[in-house]
């Protein structure tokens, strides 16, 4: 055997146990933080889901509102007016 | 060189011996130290295995400004179980259990009763803060879970649309009705559980982490749905079925130039987060699974198909005599009453069923067929929702009789979906061409990218020009003959038309008493911005639709008329400020 596979062999030995531990160390934190995370997006949308329940709600109340009701009254005319150009540059001599 | 050798050896197996002593020290800790607790744990484990979270894409509404806001979603909270063995004092459990979420005495008792069993459900969906303050007490005997569920935000709004999910008699929880049924391969997710990790699967399983494809495809739903828009027509729908008794009444408002649904609704409806205490007759969606003789409206079609084919022109007169017989049949007026003679206008103004039975007469069968096969009447629509029937035009299909053919242009005697018919009408509204209704706009897949939907080419069935004649008669229905001209916007012009049928019954003779409303209508009418289509089946006490439906139509333009600000198109301008 050459006389350097022993210690090639014996690093690659504790280069890969490091490895090892240094993936299962990764995977852990990892794991611990996409399960944090996905938990956090959970409870995220369930606040959001129960704010548009409440906009559903809102826009039931208002469109089942009666105006009249609340005091407002139709306008007695109405007039319409067309929208302005816009304004466009020009040189003073023209 | 032995010496240098050894002293690696040595080095390398006291490294060794080290990593072994770590081990043993953490064996002893799991196994000694805390070895009740992680045993605990296991059990838990084992006995609510299948316990994955549930996980689903969601539904989306979108507002006029592009907003998202849910239709169907899942929602987060906590289960309690108790394990009843490890119960000591099970009358201050209920207590501490109680002073968080209500729970039922009888419940309990009974749960706690069950010593054998290691995993009774208490309750269920208790929201967040409860599940966590319970779990903070960290009762023995209490177990405290996370869980999700399928809720829907908009409750009874197009429910029949956005339909639900639940178990099968396989215990297969999936969609089962509506847009969760149809786009379940989309909708559907791997269920996420405590090693359904992405990085737990990189060491445990790398294969499905990495090769799994199902992931590709599946996403959340966009679709064309305007939340506000559908609260409106469910109001309005809402009080036509309660003021005039129908047996269902339904509506949808397309954008015709798309076939981009913005709202559709029928009631009865039923609340989809309670469907088992609902009733079931209402969970199909009869928009596309009911198919009915729609009466009047129809005759805007034949009128277009007349004009289009160049058998008639707007300056076209006939002579109404108020009945003629066809095939030994009679075919009447709505009152019997003969006109005269009177120009094309009037057959849409009047609602005059000889007047398209003359029509009808001038394009031959061959035509007439033609023109309502290409407006896709007898096939389905290819709408994205689950069980769609065809509309039936069997009558008109090879019979050789005139009388099946008058009684098809004002619209009985075949049958259609209310989507069937209004993608007919959408042509109307979209200078001559027929598009594809469709309510899901775009896929937002789970990578984040967004795949929008193509629904096929439009289909060009009546020149613009005869499109535009027709409008122009509609406009004037409005303006001069709907509710006698009282309900006409000045500002705005409105084509549209209603239609009352005798509705058929068994062996297809037609009941004295029973009718069925329909209404359709588009605005700015040369350029329409919305299609609707309202209809009432059964009301009591009314005999013609533009009594039940007109003011329903009028004051869902209005709505639609504000709520996106569409400029008037025939307004005189006062003089604008300079």
């Amino acid at each position: 055997m050459n006389s350097r596979a022993i210690p090639i062999l014996g690093f690659s030995c504790v280069l890969v146990i490091a490895l090892y531990l240094v993936g299962i160390a990764a995977t852990v934190f990892f794991a611990t933080w996409q399960t944090g995370l996905t938990h956090s997006i959970q409870e995220t949308e369930g606040a959001v889901i129960a704010l548009e329940e409440q906009y559903y709600d809102a826009v039931e109340r208002f469109s089942s509102a009666d105006p009249v009701a609340a005091g407002f009254h139709a306008p007695r005319s109405v007039e319409y007016v067309t929208v302005s150009g816009v304004s466009v540059l020009s040189r003073a001599d023209q | 060189m032995r010496a240098a050798l050894r002293l690696r050896l040595r080095v390398i197996a006291a490294f060794l011996f080290f990593i072994a002593l770590l081990l043993v020290a953490r064996l002893y800790f799991v196994q000694i130290v805390n070895g009740e607790e992680y045993s605990l744990r296991a059990e838990r484990q084992y006995v609510s295995a299948s316990h994955s979270l549930y996980d689903r894409g969601s539904v989306y509404f979108t507002r006029k400004d592009g907003t998202q806001l849910s239709g169907a979603a899942l929602a987060t909270g906590f289960l309690v179980a108790v394990d009843p063995s490890k119960i000591t004092e099970a009358s201050a459990v209920y207590e501490s259990l109680a002073a968080y979420t209500p729970i039922d005495r009888e419940t309990f008792e009974t749960a706690v009763a069950k010593s054998e069993d290691p995993y009774e459900v208490l309750t269920r969906r208790i929201p967040e803060d409860a599940g966590r303050a319970i779990s903070a007490l960290d009762i023995p005997g209490v177990i405290v879970e996370r869980e999700r569920w399928r809720i829907y935000p908009a409750n009874d709004r197009a429910a029949q649309t956005v339909g639900f999910v639940a178990y099968d008699n396989d215990n297969d929880l999936a969609g089962r009705f509506g847009l969760e049924r149809y786009y379940e391969d989309v909708l559907t997710r791997k269920n996420t559980g405590l090693f359904g990790n992405f990085f737990a699967e990189l060491f445990a399983n790398l294969d499905s982490a990495v090769g799994d494809a199902s992931g590709a495809r599946s996403g959340d739903l966009i679709t064309s749905i305007e939340p506000v828009v559908l609260e409106k027509l469910d109001q309005v729908l809402a009080e036509v079925q309660a003021q005039y008794g129908s047996a269902e009444t339904g509506g949808i408002i397309m954008d015709p130039s798309t076939g981009e649904i913005i709202a559709l609704q029928t009631v009865p409806s039923f609340d989809p987060n309670e469907f088992a205490d609902e009733n079931s007759n209402h969970f199909g969606n009869p928009l596309v699974e009911g198919r009915y003789e729609f009466g009047s409206i129809v005759k805007a079609l034949t009128m277009t198909s007349g004009l289009d084919a160049g058998v008639i022109t707007p300056e076209t007169t006939y002579n109404d005599v108020g009945t003629i017989t066809l095939n030994n049949k009679p075919i009447s007026n709505f009152d019997g009453k003969a006109r005269g003679v009177v120009p094309m206008q009037e057959i849409l103004s009047q609602s005059l069923n000889l007047g398209v039975s003359f029509i009808a007469g001038r394009l031959g069968h061959d035509k007439f067929r033609h023109y309502f096969k290409e407006l896709g009447m007898g096939t389905e629509t290819g709408i994205d929702l689950p069980s769609e029937i065809s509309g039936t035009i069997d009558n008109i299909l090879d019979s050789p009789r005139d009388v099946e053919y008058a009684a098809a242009s004002f619209g009985q005697g075949i049958a259609q979906t209310p989507v069937d018919m209004i993608k007919a009408l959408g042509s109307l509204a979209n200078e001559g061409r027929v598009v594809t209704p469709h309510i899901v706009r775009s896929i937002r897949l789970e990578s984040g990218i967004v795949k929008d939907l193509s629904w096929g080419e439009e289909k060009q069935v009546y020149k613009a020009k005869s499109v535009e004649d027709v409008t122009t008669m509609l406009v004037n229905v409005v303006d001069h003959s709907l509710a006698g001209g009282t309900v006409s916007i000045p500002e705005m012009s409105v084509a549209a038309k209603t239609g009352t049928a005798q509705m058929a019954g068994p062996g297809g003779k037609y009941y004295d008493d029973r009718y069925f409303h329909s209404f359709f209508g588009y605005f700015p009418a040369y350029k329409p911005k919305f299609i609707i289509l309202l209809y009432t089946r059964e009301p009591k006490g009314v005999r013609y639709a533009s009594e039940t439906l007109t003011h329903p139509f009028m004051d869902l333009t209005k709505f639609l008329i504000g709520y996106y600000s569409i400029p008037p198109d025939r307004v005189e301008y006062a003089p604008s400020e300079e």
